[in-house]
């Protein structure tokens, strides 16, 4: 079933066509890559997808609801939740603290607990959780570190755990590579498949098409804006189309 | 209601809007260059109203002259404050030179009321009570002096921005800091001549006026509020949309004291500024992204 | 601990200070400290500056007063009233404006706080205008069993400045349990980086607009207070110039810190009462010099600085 369906979407900047009629799907529990080189609209994508930006036309069904132009929040409470392309962190507090801000709406609703704090209950529910998704993230040591003074890939990290926090169903990573050395991809790549272990379905866009090769089921290319081609890896790798605009050539994996 | 009396409404309006227009030009100016929103310029505004005062009542010399010398003189306290507070200031930015300004607009008010005392002041006109008849209408041959000096300043500004050097540099640093300063203009030679050049306007609006409007030290307050909201409404960093704006909150000013409650016609600037802020918060000819 | 400790200094206090003048100052402390306070809630906490806060301050003192004046409303009501006035004025113009880049919410908190002044001075049939509202009477509780007790504050100040400091130590009490619930989360994640905040699902308006109508409720509980203690109001004591005072204290304090809400009115208050004790122009004239220096040297705040000062020595 599909989790996510995106239906002709378009948007323009002014006179510039950011995204023309894009249309696909993510499959409940794939790790769907969406690829192009800069400038092919796929943060574009991501912020209409998000409700950052709002399309000019088309439409956006998340879990066969209609959602296009819900703001990020409505998004983030049905479970459609985004990281940032440069890293986006609360810098100025702890790796524990932003975590609990992540844990956001599982905090209780009602009068008391938004006006005058958690009872010690609510309060030990919500530190299990914290430190659930801090051990599952790996971020044990730098429970008390200020994000800014966490290394760059623990920086990165500490926002798929913030997203975590707020329990999506489909989780969106933009460029979650970018700037990182192979170690520290690596160990994200393995972060994300852990993810994918809990039940979350994972829409990644990069411009590495050789690092999503290797790892999604499925990929989405882009090209000005347009969809160029869609399927496996492996159909994707003898896709002319592909290979004669982006590949620049034939492939050997 | 008949044509003199319309008349006589642009007339005042048109008189009200070119004060406010010297004050909102250096405002804008300033912030285009400094993103500094300058609150001493009220304070500024009434020393060139005491400058005019001391030259004419007390040393008796020609009104004309007192025009610029209040210019110079005004232009050198702002050149002051920008060395001694803005520049030292300038990486913090922000809220923070704001309550610099109001920092500098006490110890100048209170510098005044301390060398000058709380009485309200006026300068005699040299041109006594002559007055001319428009379309029915009165306006006083003051009144056409400053309406004329203002158009020459303003027209003096355009061609100095347009013509000269320091002037295309305002404009440069004003359009774009870093492409600026690649450029090889020197943005603290550059920021001293804007705070002088604006000093220098509030000085002249502060002595046009005082033949009119009777002043104590404490006139500025109201003088630059009411020219930065111009300059918000009109877009800050744009110098059509100060002028534009002036023109337009002078003639509103008057209209709603004519024909609301002269109560309200202070209230009018703060609330046209608001509704522009609402629906187009670049100001009227303000450059999207902005601030 | 700290907690007990500053109750205790606020209940020794005018047994310290025990001349007229001196317990003056401590219930205008007191009051300024409901105002920082309140302040603070938006500054500190949510990153939100507004320089309007002497404007929420008269609505709550106009209310008040007015209520009292001609409904003869009890004080408590017309307390709780002035809080209901000040929220109210809160959220019409927060909930428009704090959608507003925050640039451009700051000017619009200035603007309205200068409007409110005009108001104050135009709407001359409710608020005598520039005269000012004289013999506003004292505040007056019903004491069950006991009759009733009125805050006669013209023969001795002290029972008011109890009642300021009690209600002073309950804001700032709320203040703390805010910071811990919902509201809180939200309000860091504001602060800190509000696009991450609407990602983790935080509709981060809804708590600006709440903040902000909690902080002016506040603001109009600290013009209730007003009041009722100097017995007159004009639109002269909520000026933009009295919203700048509320800022500097809440920046010199330190914005964000707990102890900053109490240190910033404290000091201040003080400084400008012996400033203006030697001669009042020379006060204003110290006050403009104290502004710049303390934003070039105490950017952070005196707590700030002293918290970062600690950090260093702990490193």
């Amino acid at each position: 079933m599909a989790i996510l369906e995106v239906e002709r979407l378009t948007k323009f900047f002014g006179g510039f066509r950011a995204v023309a009629a894009l249309s696909f799907a993510v499959e409940e529990g794939e790790l769907l890559g969406l690829v192009g080189p800069n400038g092919a609209g796929k943060t574009t994508t991501f912020n209409l997808i998000t409700g950052f930006a709002r399309p000019t036309a088309g439409r956006i069904r998340f879990l066969a609801d209609d959602v296009t132009g819900h703001p990020p929040h409505d998004l983030a409470r049905r479970g459609l939740v985004r990281t940032f392309q440069h890293t986006t962190l609360f810098a100025r507090l702890s790796v524990e603290e932003n975590v609990r801000i992540g844990c956001f709406m599982q905090l209780p609703p009602g009068l008391r607990p938004t006006l005058l704090g958690l009872s010690p209950a609510e309060r030990a529910r919500l530190d299990g959780r914290v430190d659930e998704i801090v051990a599952f993230a790996g971020l044990g040591r730098h429970r008390r570190s200020a994000a800014q003074d966490l290394a760059y890939g623990d920086q990165r990290t500490l926002e798929i755990a913030v997203a975590l926090g707020a329990s999506p169903r489909l989780l969106l990573l933009d460029e979650p590579f970018a700037g990182m050395n192979h170690g520290e991809a690596d160990l994200c790549m393995a972060l994300i498949h852990r993810t994918r272990g809990r039940g979350v379905t994972v829409l990644l866009v990069d411009h590495h098409m050789d690092t999503l090769m290797k790892h999604c089921d499925r990929l989405v290319v882009m090209h000005h804006g347009e969809k160029l081609a869609e399927g496996t890896p492996a159909a994707i790798r003898s896709d002319p189309r592909v290979i004669e605009t982006y590949l620049g050539g034939p492939v050997d994996a | 209601m008949d044509l003199a009396t319309l008349a006589q409404y642009v007339i005042n309006g048109t008189f009200a809007s070119s004060v406010y227009a010297l004050m909102a030009l250096g405002l804008t100016l300033i912030f285009g260059v400094m993103q500094i929103a300058d609150f001493a310029q009220g304070a500024l505004y009434m020393l060139g109203a005491y400058v005019s005062f001391f030259i004419t009542n007390r040393a008796g010399l020609s009104y004309f002259l007192s025009l610029p010398a209040a210019m110079v003189a005004v232009a050198a306290v702002a050149a002051v404050n920008h060395l001694a507070v803005y520049r030292p200031l300038s990486r913090a930015g922000g809220a923070t030179t704001f309550v610099a300004a109001l920092g500098i607009m006490l110890i100048l008010q209170n510098t005044a009321l301390w060398a000058f005392g709380a009485d309200f002041r006026l300068i005699r006109s040299p041109f006594g009570d002559a007055r001319v008849n428009v379309l029915g209408a009165v306006i006083t041959y003051q009144q056409l002096f400053i309406i004329g000096v203002t158009g020459a300043l303003i027209g003096g500004v355009w061609l100095f921005l347009r013509r000269t050097r320091p002037g295309k540099a305002l404009r440069a640093m004003s359009q774009n800091r870093d492409a600026a300063r690649l450029a090889g203009i020197n943005p603290d030679r550059t920021a001293l001549t804007t705070f002088a050049l604006a000093g220098a306007l509030a000085g002249s609006a502060g002595a046009l006026v005082s033949p009119l409007r009777a002043f104590d030290p404490h006139i500025g307050a109201l003088a630059i509020l009411k020219s930065f909201a111009i300059v918000i409404f009109g877009g800050m960093g744009s110098v059509p949309g100060a002028l534009l704006g002036a023109v337009i909150v002078g003639l509103a000013e008057t209209m709603t004291a004519a024909y609301l409650a002269a109560e309200y016609a202070d209230l009018i600037a703060f609330v046209l500024m608001i509704a522009v802020l609402f629906v187009r918060p670049q100001g009227l000819l303000g450059r999207a992204g902005g601030p | 601990m700290r907690r007990v400790l500053l109750l205790a200094a606020a209940a020794a206090a005018p047994f310290v200070f025990p001349t007229l003048a001196q317990r003056n100052l401590l219930v205008l402390i007191a009051i300024n400290v409901v105002l920082v306070a309140s302040l603070d809630l938006l500054m500190g906490s949510a990153g939100l500056l507004s320089l309007g806060h002497a404007g929420f301050m008269g609505v709550g003192a106009y209310t008040s007063a007015l209520l009292v004046i001609h409904y003869r409303a009890p004080f408590l009501l017309a307390l709780a009233a002035a809080a209901i006035a000040g929220g109210a004025a809160g959220f019409l113009i927060g909930y428009p404006s704090l959608r507003l880049r925050h640039h451009y919410f700051v000017l619009v908190t200035f603007i309205f706080g200068i409007i409110l002044t005009l108001l104050f001075t135009s709407l001359v049939g409710l608020t005598r205008g520039p005269m000012g509202l004289p013999g506003i009477p004292f505040a007056s509780i019903g004491l069950p069993g006991a009759g009733r007790y009125t805050f006669n504050t013209f023969q001795s100040k002290m029972p008011y400045y109890y009642l300021a400091a009690a209600i002073a130590a309950a804001v700032l009490w709320l203040r703390g349990r805010l910071l811990q619930g919902r509201l809180g989360f939200a309000l860091a994640a504001v602060r800190e980086e509000e696009d991450l905040g609407l990602a983790v699902g935080i509709h981060t308006h809804r708590y600006k607009v709440l903040v902000f109508s909690i902080s002016t409720a506040l603001a109009g509980v600290g013009g209730s207070l007003y009041a009722h203690y100097t017995t007159f109001v004009s639109p002269e004591v909520f000026t933009f110039v009295d919203s700048f005072n509320l800022f500097v204290m809440n920046m010199i304090g330190g914005a964000g810190t707990p102890a900053g809400p109490v240190v910033g009115p404290v000091l201040l208050t003080v400084v400008r009462d012996a400033l203006r004790g030697i001669s009042p122009v020379a006060a204003e004239i110290a006050f403009g010099v104290f502004l710049i220096a303390a934003i070039a040297f105490l950017p952070a705040g005196l707590m700030g600085a002293l918290a970062r000062l600690r950090a260093r020595e702990a490193s």
